[in-house]
């Protein structure tokens, strides 16, 4: 997909993952690591911690792509992992999300144009979320992904 | 000097010997059990050998690359299949009589085959790929750049080790150009790569106990992880410190606010008296884990010891500036540093100021394996554990 095309479909389609229903509160995500350098995966595990009471905030990671409802991928796609990823997408139930957590998953970051790096998440999934950063901030990714947020200490 | 070196002709490179050698040169060294094989990379022609010798000095063998083949040292050295399964990968040149003809990154999904060396068409996938999925092109992305622009993908070869990383990077392109950082950079770095280390050591105590399903301690860990985050973010900008450290010094000096910061650390760390907790909740767990065990008692120590001394390494920080630009465009060297999971190694050569070819040494790629031997040989129970304990993850090693 193109640049503009993708901005487009962004704009016309993109959901957040919470708009579907004002009733749905909870998150089940699956993670995916295509080729991170592992510095998203210290934010993101810093999130989910008991140091911002994720479970609080409606959030939870799934260990199946059966059990989530929303793919968070971290790291440039790999064409060593592109085909891993579409075929765990293709095993999770709709309705389903895609958030791209970090740089490198918005559009390949640093690792751009790589003979080895397909791109972004968005080079084999329809994101609709996207989250700035190398890497975001727990609080960033826990803003972005909604809920309450009420800080703690 | 080993004598297997004696009337090499030696290529002038920072930080290690290095001699260039003919064949039977070569394999002279291979079978020299004085020397222990670390390492194995290829450059323009040219495919390089890390030793060490019986005094446990760094020296480089060099053997040319003929019609794209080389001698191979995976018969004498077993560790060296890996390094010539990349070599292939990476720079097309084969192993004659290398053991293992597996590809170790390249299974074909890439625009190009041999990506450093002549780039040729992609081949037929020969089967699945095991290792390589975080391979990136990190070394491709930076030959060609110049050596600040090129620290930014040395930055991201591991995110736990971002600062180590950074600081071997910069420590080589100094040696290579004959041009030391200041010496308050060279503190500061210290610094920062201590803080790193603890925080990788938190990380690490998290893990620990959530796979032996410790809770308290699991939170404990995580909290003081988030601590740590935010009190490097006060005192240096960034929460990983990423980017901080570059070729010539470091980016950013402390904050005002960063004493204080770190200070507040040390205290929350005395505070939740993480050694009384961690022998209350899993002392009994690991007494048949005694390898765990030590692993989890190193990561006591550098949470403990890195942020204890952080206040008094600050007070003695020398005066002056933080960053030394270099004249000296051209040149050979090796740099290194303490990351959280073992020392890492950067070798690299400059080209007017540019990477002309770089070779990245992680603890990865020495961990991986035995971290598989030791989760293969352990109860199926434990087998969490283990893995948390050792903290291998794939993107160091596969670049
Ligand atoms: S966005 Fe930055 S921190 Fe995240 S994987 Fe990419 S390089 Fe690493």
């Amino acid at each position: 997909m193109n640049a503009l095309w993708q901005a487009v479909w962004h704009n016309l389609f993109a959901r957040h993952p919470r708009a579907v229903s004002a009733a749905r509160r909870d998150m089940t995500l699956l993670h995916r690591d295509c080729g991170s350098c592992n510095g998203c995966e210290i934010e993101l595990r810093l999130a989910l911690s008991i140091a911002h009471d994720s479970t609080r905030r409606g959030l939870s990671l799934a260990s199946s792509p059966q059990q989530a409802d929303t793919m968070l991928v971290t790291g440039p796609v790999t064409h060593n992992t592109q085909a891993h990823l579409g075929a765990t997408w293709d095993a999770m139930p709709d309705p389903k999300f895609v958030v791209a957590l970090g740089d490198c998953a918005i559009d390949g970051g640093v690792f751009r144009g790589s003979y080895a790096v397909a791109g972004g998440a968005g080079s084999t999934l329809p994101v609709d979320l996207a989250i700035r950063g190398c890497p975001p901030t727990a609080r960033q990714i826990l803003d972005a992904l909604g809920g309450d947020t009420t800080p703690v200490s | 000097m080993n004598p297997v070196f004696a009337g090499a002709f030696a290529i002038p490179c920072a930080g290690a010997a290095r001699y260039l050698l003919d064949e039977a040169g070569w394999r002279a060294v291979a079978g020299e059990p004085a020397l222990r094989f670390i390492a194995m990379w290829a450059d323009e022609s040219a495919v390089i050998a890390l030793l060490q010798d019986a005094t446990g000095a760094r020296v480089m063998a060099t053997v040319a690359v003929e019609q794209g083949f080389f001698p191979g040292l995976s018969l004498w050295h077993p560790e060296a299949a890996m390094f010539e399964r990349m070599i292939r990968d990476l720079w097309g040149y084969n192993a004659v009589g290398g053991t293992d003809g597996r590809p170790l990154f390249d299974y074909g999904h890439w625009r190009l085959a041999h990506p450093l060396g002549r780039p040729t068409p992609p081949f037929a996938a020969p089967e699945p790929a095991i290792t390589g999925f975080a391979h990136k092109g990190t070394l491709a992305l930076m030959r060609g750049k110049p050596a600040r622009v090129a620290a930014r993908f040395a930055a991201r070869v591991d995110g736990r080790a971002t600062v180590a990383h950074a600081i071997a990077y910069a420590h080589a392109v100094e040696a290579a150009s004959r041009t030391p950082a200041p010496a308050r950079a060279e503190r500061l770095r210290e610094i920062m790569g201590t803080l790193e280390i603890a925080g990788g050591a938190l990380d690490r105590i998290g893990r620990i106990a959530e796979a032996a399903g410790a809770p308290v301690l699991q939170g404990r860990a995580d909290r003081l992880r988030e601590a740590l985050a935010r009190a490097a973010g006060a005192a240096f900008g960034h929460r990983l410190m990423m980017d901080c450290v570059v070729p010539g010094g470091v980016v950013v000096d402390v904050s005002a606010d960063g004493p204080g910061a770190l200070d507040a650390l040390r205290r929350s760390v005395r505070e939740a008296a993480v050694p009384a907790l961690v022998e209350a909740s899993l002392g009994g767990r690991l007494r048949d884990l005694p390898l765990v065990a030590a692993r989890l008692a190193a990561c006591v120590a550098q949470v403990d010891n890195g942020v204890q001394e952080l206040g008094a390494r600050l007070e003695a920080l020398p005066q002056g500036a933080v960053m030394q630009a270099s004249l000296v465009m051209a040149g050979e060297g090796i740099g290194m540093a303490d990351g959280p999971s073992g020392g890492i190694l950067h070798w690299l050569r400059l080209e007017g100021g540019h990477i002309g070819g770089a070779f990245i040494l992680d603890p990865a790629w020495a961990a991986s394996e035995a971290c598989a031997m030791e989760v293969a040989a352990a109860a199926p129970e434990d087998r969490a554990i283990v893995r948390a304990a050792h903290g291998v993850l794939a993107s160091g090693m596969d670049l």
